[in-house]
C-alpha cells in the first residue's frame, strides 16, 4: 500500500524540506519514497503543496497527490482558504500546525470526518530552534501519532543532514533533535466522529481554451488589484499614524502599492494587497519607527475580499 | 478582435510589368512594395541578399521601413517579436544557420500570435560547412508554430511573400516563405511584378488587435502561464494552425483572382488524376520533376506529381484527396530528419493515409481507399545542394513503377543521388 501525503503551507515554511526529510528518512529505513513539491509562484507567503508517497514495494506514480491519507497543514490560516481536505477520505488523517486542541480543531473546521491531530509546532520551534520552522517538530508529531516512519530514522536523517562540519554536539544539531522530540511528544488527538464528508465546495470551473483571450494577453491595465496578495501574509506592518512624519519613503518602497494615501498623507494600508514584505518597516525613518512588522495572529483567517 | 485586413477589390486595370529577377531580388522587391513599418536583420552572412537589397531601398529613401541591424539573428527575431506586438507589420530574413540561431524566438513569435512574415532561403545546416540548397533549416523550426510555405520558383517566392502578408495577419501566425538557396535565391528567371499600389491595396493597412504602444490601453503579453492555463493557450495555437488552412487557400485564390495569376492554394497538382505513381516534393525540385512526369507521360506511362506549397499547417486532406488512387507515391525529402525511417514529408505523408484509415468510417475506407493502398516511399536527394537532374527523376520514377508491377521493397526510403 502506499501512503500519500499532501502538505499545506505557504511558501518559506519549510514543506518542501519537511517532504524531503520525510522521504530521506523513509528511505533510511528501507522503504521506497517519493517527495516532491508542486511549483508555484515562488514567492515567500504565497500558499505551496508538497507531496509524499511512502510506500514498502516499488511504485512508478509522478503525479501530484490528489487522494491524500495523510494532510499536514504548517499554516492554520490557510484553512479555509485552500482546500485542504480535498480528495481526503473519511478516517483520514489532518496534522495541524496550531496552538489548540484538536478536538477544538474539529468543530471549528467541521473536520468530525478526520482523524486530527494537533502540535503547536511554531511554538515548538520557537523555544528550540528561535526560530518559526514548523516542518521539523510536526515531523516528530507525524512518527507519533500515523507511524509513517519511526522517530529514530526522523533523527538518523537530520543529524546527518545538519551534523555535516559541525559534529553531533553542535546546538543547532540539538536544538533540531530536541524539536522533532517535543513534536512527537506534544501532541494532540481526535478520532473520526462521523462518516460524513464535510462538503468541499464547488470551485466555478477555469475557463475553457476557446474561451480564453488569444495567446493570454490581459488586455488591460490595473489587474494587479484582482490578485489579493494579502492570503500571502505571515506578518503585518503596523502603522502608527500619531508618529508618522508623512515622508513616503514607505509608499515610495512597497511593491503592492499597499500603503494608502490621501494628497500627500499616508492614511492606512490596504491589507487586501500588504503581502507582508516588511520593506515599508526598513525604510521608515528611525525617529519616526512609525510601522512595524507584528506577527499576524494564531488562526486569524486571511483577509477576505469586502 | 479586429476585423482581418481586407484585400482590394479586383484591379482590372494593373499594368504589370516582367522583369528578369532571382529569387532574392524578386523577394525584396516584394518586400519595398509592400513597405513594412520594420524590418529587423541580422546584416551579415548567412543573411541573404534580400535584407541587402532591401537596406538599399531604405537608405535611398525608396520605403518608409524603419530598418533595425542587429548583432544577430537572435536579435532579429526578438527585436521582430516587440515590433510586432507594437502593431507594426514586421518583416525579417534569413538562412541556414542564421535560422537556426533564431530557434528560440520561433516558438516565442507564435505563441503570441504575431504575424511577422520572414524570407528562408533554404540552405544546409554545417557540419560539414556548406552554403548550398538543403531543407534542413526549414525542418529544424518544423513544429514552431510558423506557417511555412515553399515556393518553387521567383514568381512564386515574390507572390508568396504578398500574400504571406495578408495570411499572416489574418492567421495571426507568423508566417515563413521559404525558397530554395542558390537554385532559386541566386537564379535568374522572368518575374510578373505588379505596380507598387496594386501591392499596398492588396495588402491594406495592419489592424493589429492590441498594441504595446497604445497608452490608452495598457496590456500584458506573454505573461507568466503556469500548468492551469498554458495547455490551453497551446491547444488555442494549434487550432490557429488548422484554421490557417483556409485562410492560405482564400488569400491564394483572392491573389489569383485580383491579379490573374495561376491558382494558388495549398498543394498543386500536375496530371494526378489518373496516376500510377505520383512523386511529392516541395520547392525547386517540382519544376524539375515535371519535366520528367512529361517525359514518362510522352512514352504512355501515367506518373503524375503533387507540390506541396504549405508545408504548415498541412493539408493532410488535400494531399490525400490527390493520392489515394495511386499504386506507388514516391516522396522526396530535401532533408533526412535522421530518424532512421526517412525524411519530415514522408512521416507526414505516411501519416495522412494511416489517418484516414482510422478516421473514416468503414464504409468509406473501402470506398475512399483502395485495397491495397498505395505503396508510399522516399528518396532523400539533393542534400548540401547536390544536383538533381530531369534523367535522375526519370530514373527514379522507372523504379516506381516497377514497384507498382510488383517488385518488392527492401527498406521505404533510400538516398537520391549518392555515390554507392
Ligand atoms: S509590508 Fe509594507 S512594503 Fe510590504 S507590502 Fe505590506 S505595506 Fe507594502
Ligand atoms: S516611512 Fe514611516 S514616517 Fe514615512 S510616511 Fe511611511 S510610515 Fe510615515
Amino acid at each position: 500500500m502506499i501512503i500519500e501525503i499532501r502538505w499545506h503551507a505557504r511558501a518559506g515554511q519549510g514543506a518542501k524540506t519537511g517532504a524531503n526529510i520525510l522521504a530521506q528518512a523513509a528511505i533510511r529505513q528501507g522503504k521506497y519514497a517519493q517527495s516532491f513539491p508542486e511549483f508555484g509562484p515562488e514567492r515567500r507567503g504565497a500558499p505551496v503543496q508538497a507531496f509524499n508517497r511512502i510506500s514498502d514495494e516499488p511504485f512508478t506514480i509522478h503525479s501530484g497527490v490528489t487522494e491524500p491519507d495523510i494532510v499536514i497543514v504548517l499554516d492554520p490560516k490557510l484553512v479555509g482558504n485552500v482546500p485542504i481536505t480535498d480528495g481526503l477520505k473519511a478516517g483520514g488523517w489532518i496534522f495541524l500546525n496550531a496552538p489548540i486542541g484538536a478536538r477544538e480543531a474539529q468543530e471549528r473546521f467541521g473536520w468530525q470526518a478526520f482523524r486530527v491531530v494537533t502540535c503547536d509546532a511554531s511554538g515548538l520551534s520557537k523555544r528550540t530552534l528561535k526560530r518559526d520552522i514548523p516542518n521539523v517538530p510536526i515531523l516528530g508529531a507525524l512518527a507519533a501519532r500515523a507511524g509513517v516512519v519511526a522517530l529514530e530514522s526522523l533523527q538518523t536523517e537530520s543529524i546527518s543532514r545538519l551534523a555535516k562540519g559541525r559534529g553531533t554536539d553542535d546546538p543547532v544539531v540539538k536544538a533540531n533533535l530536541e524539536a522533532l522530540a517535543l513534536g512527537y511528544e506534544e501532541t494532540d488527538f481526535a478520532d473520526v466522529h462521523t462518516q460524513s464528508l464535510p462538503s468541499s465546495g464547488t470551485k466555478p470551473p477555469l475557463p475553457a481554451w476557446y474561451e480564453l483571450p488569444v495567446a493570454g494577453v490581459i488586455d488591460r491595465g490595473g489587474t494587479a488589484q484582482v490578485y489579493q496578495t494579502g492570503g500571502w501574509r505571515l506578518k503585518r506592518p503596523e502603522l502608527d499614524l500619531n508618529v508618522c512624519v508623512h515622508c513616503l519613503m514607505c509608499w515610495l518602497v512597497c511593491p503592492d502599492s499597499a500603503i494608502l494615501l490621501s494628497g500627500a498623507r499616508i492614511i492606512g494600508i490596504d491589507y487586501r494587497h500588504c503581502k507582508g514584505c516588511g520593506l515599508c518597516e526598513t525604510q521608515c525613518p528611525p525617529r519616526a519607527r512609525a510601522i512595524k512588522m507584528v506577527e499576524e495572529e494564531a488562526l486569524q483567517p486571511a483577509e477576505k475580499t469586502p | 478582435m479586429s476585423e482581418p485586413a481586407m484585400p482590394s477589390q479586383k484591379v482590372e486595370e494593373v499594368s504589370y510589368q516582367i522583369l528578369a529577377l532571382s529569387g532574392n531580388e524578386a523577394q525584396a522587391l516584394a518586400m519595398k512594395q509592400i513597405n513594412p513599418h520594420m524590418v529587423a536583420a541580422y546584416p551579415i552572412t548567412p543573411q541573404t541578399e534580400i535584407v541587402m537589397t532591401f537596406a538599399q531601398y531604405v537608405a535611398d529613401g525608396l520605403v518608409e521601413t524603419e530598418f533595425v541591424s542587429v548583432e544577430s539573428e537572435h536579435s532579429a527575431m526578438s527585436a521582430c517579436i516587440g515590433g510586432a506586438a507594437s502593431g507594426a507589420r514586421t518583416m525579417t530574413a534569413t538562412s541556414a544557420q542564421g535560422l537556426a540561431y533564431m530557434w528560440e524566438l520561433l516558438p516565442i513569435a507564435s505563441a503570441m500570435r504575431l504575424p511577422i512574415v520572414m524570407a528562408v532561403v533554404a540552405r544546409a545546416l554545417s557540419a560539414n560547412l556548406n552554403i548550398h540548397c538543403d531543407h534542413s533549416d526549414v525542418m529544424g523550426a518544423r513544429d514552431s508554430g510558423w506557417i511555412i510555405l515553399f515556393c518553387e520558383d521567383p514568381q512564386e517566392a515574390y507572390d508568396t511573400l504578398i500574400q504571406a502578408v495578408v495570411i499572416a495577419e489574418r492567421a495571426k501566425l507568423p508566417v515563413m516563405v521559404v525558397t530554395d538557396g542558390f537554385v532559386i535565391s541566386h537564379a535568374v528567371h522572368p518575374v510578373r511584378v505588379l505596380p507598387d499600389e496594386a501591392v499596398r491595396h492588396f495588402v491594406g493597412a495592419p489592424q493589429p488587435a492590441y498594441s504595446l504602444l497604445n497608452v490608452d490601453q495598457p496590456i500584458t503579453v506573454g505573461p507568466v502561464d503556469l500548468p492551469d492555463y498554458f495547455m490551453e493557450h497551446r491547444r488555442q495555437l494549434t487550432d490557429a494552425i488548422l484554421e490557417a488552412l483556409p485562410i492560405v487557400q482564400q488569400v491564394g485564390q483572392e491573389f489569383a483572382d485580383n491579379f490573374h495569376t495561376k491558382p494558388y492554394g495549398l498543394i498543386e497538382t500536375f496530371q494526378t488524376e489518373d496516376a500510377d505513381v505520383i512523386l511529392v516534393g516541395m520547392g525547386s525540385f517540382c519544376g524539375t520533376a515535371q519535366a520528367a512526369v512529361e517525359k514518362v507521360r510522352r512514352e504512355g506511362q501515367k506518373a503524375g506529381l503533387v507540390k506541396v506549397r504549405a508545408f504548415r499547417p498541412f493539408p493532410q486532406s488535400e494531399i490525400f484527396k490527390a493520392l489515394r488512387f495511386a499504386k506507388v507515391i514516391g516522396v522526396m525529402d530535401r532533408a533526412d530528419s535522421l530518424s532512421g525511417t526517412g525524411g519530415p514529408l514522408f512521416t507526414d505523408i505516411r501519416a495522412a493515409f494511416y489517418d484516414r484509415l482510422v478516421t473514416l468510417k468503414p464504409q468509406a475506407v473501402t470506398s475512399l481507399v483502395p485495397c491495397p493502398s498505395p505503396k508510399i516511399v522516399n528518396a532523400i536527394y539533393g542534400l548540401g545542394g547536390r544536383d538533381v537532374t530531369v534523367p535522375q527523376i526519370y530514373q527514379f520514377i522507372m523504379e516506381l513503377f516497377d514497384v507498382a508491377a510488383g517488385k518488392t521493397v527492401s527498406q521505404t526510403w533510400r538516398y537520391l543521388g549518392v555515390r554507392e
